[in-house]
């Protein structure tokens, strides 16, 4: 056989078998679609096959068997589907400090749920394991449907449930159906998001939701892109729409040696909280450790810290808190009319828990926020 | 001797030969020194790990052998001396200049921002990158001082020329230890080198070139006013130089001091008001106020989990939080053991309070001395051994994580003594390359110990003993509050969650799942693992390459090597082959030759912990061998001689290989008896040893496949040379060494030198062999 035909021969099989390998993959993620899938809720059929996704700014415009960045919506003949509905990589029980929420239910714990993926790339994530993985690279996976996740929470006596450890965006239809189950059981529901959800899906996330704790990483767009891969604006208008629903808000900076620690920059993010939504929203200010990609960048000064925590107090804010500094006297909780300690608290233990009748029990001003 | 051309007179052949042979030498002595100290640059970029050496030691090859492959390009000048001249002179500026950059290269090449990591493959290609000119100019010399010594009718050039370049590499290598040991600035020596070259380039020009006008004499008036003029300024420049260095790596920040310890690279820059330490590129520690959150919670569980400790050893990444939370329980001594005695003096300059109670406590006492060492040496027991905060992504830190040094341990415990020990761990759950590395951590704790049990955390914590370790919530509060040990955060409720018997349990179900190997001295298993992880941080695709790669068995790779002898010998009738199955031979000798070195690089750092400073003498042991080798090859001028004798060397690697890990074995299980020298002086006899075949067999093929002349053969042998010690260098330092440890290298190459030898038996025959290959 001479070499043309020879080489002939060898591609005809090649692209039968890349066939065959093509059919059976399409076999089995339709046997998939079938058992785990879930069609997400937010998306636009486009021409060919395509979709465009509604979940988040990204938007992602999807070919068929294409998968969205937060590598978690994937388009199946047509439609989109969720391919981490009810497969939690992470399902533990924390204190509700750790979240952090200070002033939801202090000194309780939450059960805390998350997947794999996200739609940011933090160079600094602590759950990178699960953030910047997909479903098939992250490890060990449960399963476990929002009904077993209800049953596992009444069992423990927890009486809160967060999505949190990676981005809730990634996994909405999963967060939104148990949030819904959840209400009706009598649970709480928090979740803890970079903030990049689009204004419908939120809206109608937070009808089931009493609790968000949201980072605002930087009052600088080009941090969020260069360093997280996102975008400030979104963010902003996500805190907007927490704050207007009534839900309960609490906002994280993540304060980041010579990458988002500048006084401009942290009295900017100050003045737009304050205006645009109230003084009365606490904001913390967490050391950052090295993590992840940012292995060789040094800890957060604790000067740095109270610096950001000066120029809070000074734009008004009223409850401001240092975080990740254990020991740290602004790691309480204080009384922004009379000075006194609210809520003693060393790292993620209530030492001391004073809020009487919802207020200051020294001087009575009524403190926000949902007590026990 | 008159010249007919010019009219004027010329040096003799004799003179002549006598000046360029030192030249060579340093060119040799150049080459290693600089590898050595770019080898340590690039160490310091990538955080310490060691397997970088093998990484840039390849590239190293790469570049020389590309230099080598383009040096053999005609001049177009009548003789090939101006060329000559023109790299010489052209390494002697491009050597500080790289030296610069080494260090800050991968990050601004990359645009890698302050504070990232730096992964492998970064390293990699931008060693390849940052010392491409001057090791290219570096590896064109050796064509080029063939090419001079054949114009002076020196016969057997090749030879000659590979003679006084190892000459003067052994001599670099031995000259460069010295230099480590006196504590010269590494950038006074890189200065030197350059000096040296600028030297040698005007020595050549004004002794071989010929002359004009009274050229020779204004040129030696140069040459010494250049050198005097540097050598009077080599400190200040050389300080420049380590500030533009400095500079150039941390953008954000002061640098308030940076020091080449025999050990790794202290670092302190400062950034508003706090001041971090940096060791060989990590942050160990900020001052006034360190993160000692971990370092409580460790310390904490740890010291509760002993009834009554009394003495506790602290090994190495303790000070800064967790020799204070130790010392906060009623102990009567806290002996701390760090390699690095110039660590502790630096850190008692750092106005840091939780720094000032460690040292100033009376009970604390230092020992500078390697970890390892010390618990297999001293006698002394102890309630308690903790490791401090390391995890083994280097061969050093490794040997701290391994199945023999837990055995080790045994003997320095009570009988009611515990170890502990922590490794990272996740906040919610671990990807599957930080499960193996867990797993393969808590299986060679289980091997020495029988009692043994994993607390989940962001740092896991280990902890072993000879007894039921019997940790539970209230045991351990009853303790802290006992002994008021004031452990802040670390109240009931904390504990509680620490130990939450859910979360415990899942991380044991992930370990088990997991089919992660023993971590191993000579079969670092954890160094692996822990390369996976780092991996995983920046690529998945590629971890996930690397857990595939484990399962890959050695005899998969073998079968290739099966393949290309099968190749020789069925074309062994072909006019080429003979020549092709002796450059094999070359090419696989070059990968036997970066294995060695290598190799033996890794026993000593796995022995001792600190091969830094031994790095040049060590690699000048293998110099010798190829000194002594080579001096014998270019000795054997017969071909059918060169023959038999190449035959007998190519049998000769192949042996030492088996016995290297023999050896190799032998020392570690009995390194606590055997002193340093003495082990210091095995390993330079065996690398020795291992150098002369080697080095004899290039010359030797030279021989056999030149005849009268080098063109063409002097680049292309010397290219099989270089590149086999390339890919050597990459496979072994990344793959194979941590993968499958010494032994499996060991069988790995034991396979690639059978293949050869077999190639060259079958075509190299009794047939005599000249230039083309005509039979």
């Amino acid at each position: 056989m001479d070499v043309d035909r020879r080489a002939l021969a060898i591609a005809c099989l090649f692209f039968v078998a890349a066939g065959i390998a093509a059919y059976h993959a399409h076999a089995a993620d339709e046997a998939i679609i079938e058992d785990v899938y879930q069609e997400t809720m937010f998306y636009q059929e486009l021409e060919n096959g395509a979709v465009q996704c509604g979940i988040c700014f990204r938007e992602c415009i999807l070919q068929e068997g294409e998968v969205g960045f937060c590598r978690n919506r994937k388009n199946i003949a047509g439609a989109l589907y969720n391919v981490v509905y009810g497969r939690p990589s992470a399902v533990q029980i924390d204190p509700v400090e750790k979240e952090p929420q200070h002033h939801f239910l202090p000194g309780t714990r939450i059960l805390c749920i998350g997947t794999a993926g996200c739609n940011f790339r933090c160079r600094f994530c602590h759950n990178w394991t699960l953030s910047q993985r997909d479903i098939d690279t992250v490890g060990r996976t449960l399963v476990k449907p929002p009904e077993a996740i209800i049953r596992e929470a009444q069992d423990a006596d927890i009486p809160s449930i967060s999505f949190t450890y990676n981005e809730p965006t990634a996994f909405y239809e999963y967060a939104y159906d148990t949030a819904k189950l959840a209400q009706d059981a009598g649970l709480n529901v928090i979740f803890h998001s970079n903030g990049s959800m689009n204004p419908e899906p939120l809206r109608a996330l937070l009808q089931y939701t009493d609790a968000a704790t949201i980072d605002l990483k930087a009052f600088d767009d080009s941090f969020y892109r260069e360093v997280t891969e996102g975008r400030l604006d979104p963010v902003l208008r996500t805190l907007e729409i927490i704050y207007e629903e009534g839900v309960w808000l609490e906002i994280v900076n993540l304060v980041i040696p010579t990458l988002n620690d500048s006084p401009e920059d942290i009295r900017a993010m100050c003045r737009w909280i304050r205006e645009h939504l109230g003084p009365e929203v606490p904001v913390h200010f967490n050391r950052f450790t090295p993590a992840y990609r940012l292995s060789t960048l040094k800890p957060t000064p604790i000067e740095t810290l109270e610096m950001a925590y000066d120029i809070a107090r000074e734009e008004g804010l009223e409850f401001v808190v240092i975080g990740n500094v254990p020991g740290h006297r602004k790691n309480s909780t204080f009384c922004p009319e009379c000075d006194a300690v609210l809520i003693e608290r060393h790292h993620f233990t209530v030492r001391e828990y004073r809020i009487d009748n919802g207020g200051c029990p020294d001087c009575g001003r009524k403190i926000p926020g949902r007590w026990r | 001797m008159r010249s007919q051309n010019t009219g004027q007179m010329a040096l003799s052949p004799r003179l002549r030969t006598l000046a360029i042979a030192p030249v060579i030498g340093i060119v040799g002595a150049g080459g290693i020194m600089a590898q050595v100290l770019l080898v340590r640059e690039f160490i310091l970029a990538g955080g310490g790990n060691e397997l970088t050496m093998g990484v840039v030691l390849a590239n190293w090859l790469l570049l020389e052998a590309i230099g080598a492959y383009l040096g053999e390009r005609p001049s177009r000048d009548t003789t090939t001396v101006p060329r000559y001249v023109r790299l010489l002179m052209a390494f002697s500026i491009l050597l500080p200049l790289t030296a610069i950059l080494a260090h800050p290269g991968p990050r601004l090449l990359f645009g890698i921002g302050p504070g990232e990591s730096v992964n492998l493959a970064v390293l990699a290609l931008s060693s390849l990158v940052i010392t491409a000119p001057v090791s290219i100019v570096h590896g064109a010399t050796f064509p080029a001082a063939c090419r001079v010594l054949e114009e002076l009718h020196i016969k057997r050039a090749i030879g000659y020329t590979y003679l006084y370049e190892t000459l003067g590499t052994l001599l670099g290598g031995v000259l460069l230890t010295l230099a480590f040991s006196a504590r010269v600035e590494k950038m006074e020596v890189v200065l030197a080198i350059a000096l040296g070259h600028l030297a040698a380039s005007l020595l050549v020009y004004a002794s071989l070139s010929p002359r004009r006008n009274g050229a020779p004499r204004k040129a030696y008036m140069l040459l010494v006013g250049i050198v005097l003029l540097l050598l009077f300024t080599v400190p200040q420049v050389a300080t420049a130089m380590t500030g533009i260095s400095n500079q150039l790596r941390w953008t954000r920040g002061t640098v308030l001091e940076s020091k080449d310890t025999p050990y790794g690279n202290i670092t302190v820059l400062q950034h508003l008001g706090e001041k971090t330490v940096y060791y060989d590129g990590e942050p160990t520690l900020t001052a006034p106020n360190p993160d000692t959150t971990q370092a409580e919670d460790f310390a904490h569980i740890a010291m509760s989990a002993h009834p009554d400790p009394a003495r506790v050893l602290l090994l190495t990444g303790g000070l800064g939080g967790m020799a204070r939370a130790i010392l906060a329980h009623p102990i009567d001594q806290l002996v701390y053991v760090d390699v690095d005695p110039d660590l502790p003096g630096i850190l008692s300059g750092m106005e840091c309070t939780v720094l000032e109670d460690e040292l100033s406590d009376e009970r604390l006492h230092i020992e500078h001395q390697d970890a390892r060492m010390y618990v297999s040496r001293e006698k002394a027991t102890f309630d308690l051994i903790i490791v401090g905060f390391i995890d083994p992504t280097t061969l050093q830190s490794n040997r701290l994580f391994t199945s023999e040094f837990f055995a080790s341990t045994r003997s320095r415990l009570q009988q009611d003594g515990i170890l502990a020990l922590s490794i990272d761990g996740a906040p919610a759950q671990m990807h599957p390359g930080l499960i193996d590395l867990n797993a393969s951590i808590a299986a060679s704790l289980q091997q020495a110990y029988p009692y043994s049990t994993i607390i989940p955390g962001e740092r896991n914590i280990l902890l072993a003993g000879q007894q039921p370790l019997g940790l539970d919530t209230h045991l351990l509060t009853e303790r802290l509050g006992e002994r008021d040990a004031d452990p802040g955060f670390m109240d009931a409720a904390y504990i509680a969650y620490r130990l939450d018997d859910d979360r415990k349990t899942r991380l044991e179900d992930s370990l088990s799942a997991s089919t992660a190997g023993i971590n191993l001295d000579m079969h670092p298993r954890g160094l692996y693992y822990a390369l996976a992880h780092w991996g995983a941080m920046f690529s998945p695709g590629a971890a996930s390459v690397l857990q595939r790669i484990e399962r890959v068995s050695l005899r998969w790779l073998v079968l290739p090597l099966l393949g290309v002898a099968a190749v020789l010998a069925l074309r062994r009738h072909h006019p080429r082959t003979r020549r092709h199955a002796i450059t094999y031979a070359i090419w696989t000798s070059g990968v036997a030759g970066m294995a060695f070195d290598l190799l033996i690089l890794f026993v000593f750092q796995v022995l001792y912990g600190f091969v830094y400073s031994m790095l040049g003498a060590l690699m000048a042991g293998f110099m010798v061998g190829l000194y002594f080798g080579g001096h014998y090859g270019v000795g054997v001028a017969e071909e059918e001689a060169a023959r038999r004798i190449f035959l007998f060397f190519e049998v000769k690697v192949l042996l030492l290989l088996p016995a290297l890990f023999l050896i190799a074995n032998a020392l570690g299980a009995h390194i606590a008896v055997i002193p340093q020298a003495a082990v210091f002086g095995i390993l330079f006899l065996f690398a020795a040893i291992s150098g002369i075949g080697v080095g004899a067999q290039f010359p030797l093929a030279a021989t056999l496949v030149s005849g009268r002349s080098s063109e063409g053969v002097a680049g292309p042998l010397y290219a099989a040379d270089l590149m086999g010690g390339w890919l050597g260098g990459l496979v072994i330092a990344i793959l194979t060494f941590p993968l499958w440890g010494l032994l499996g290298t060991v069988v790995l190459l034991i396979a690639l030198k059978a293949s050869s030898l077999f190639g060259l038996l079958v075509s190299v025959g009794e047939v005599k062999i000249h230039g083309s290959g005509a039979p």
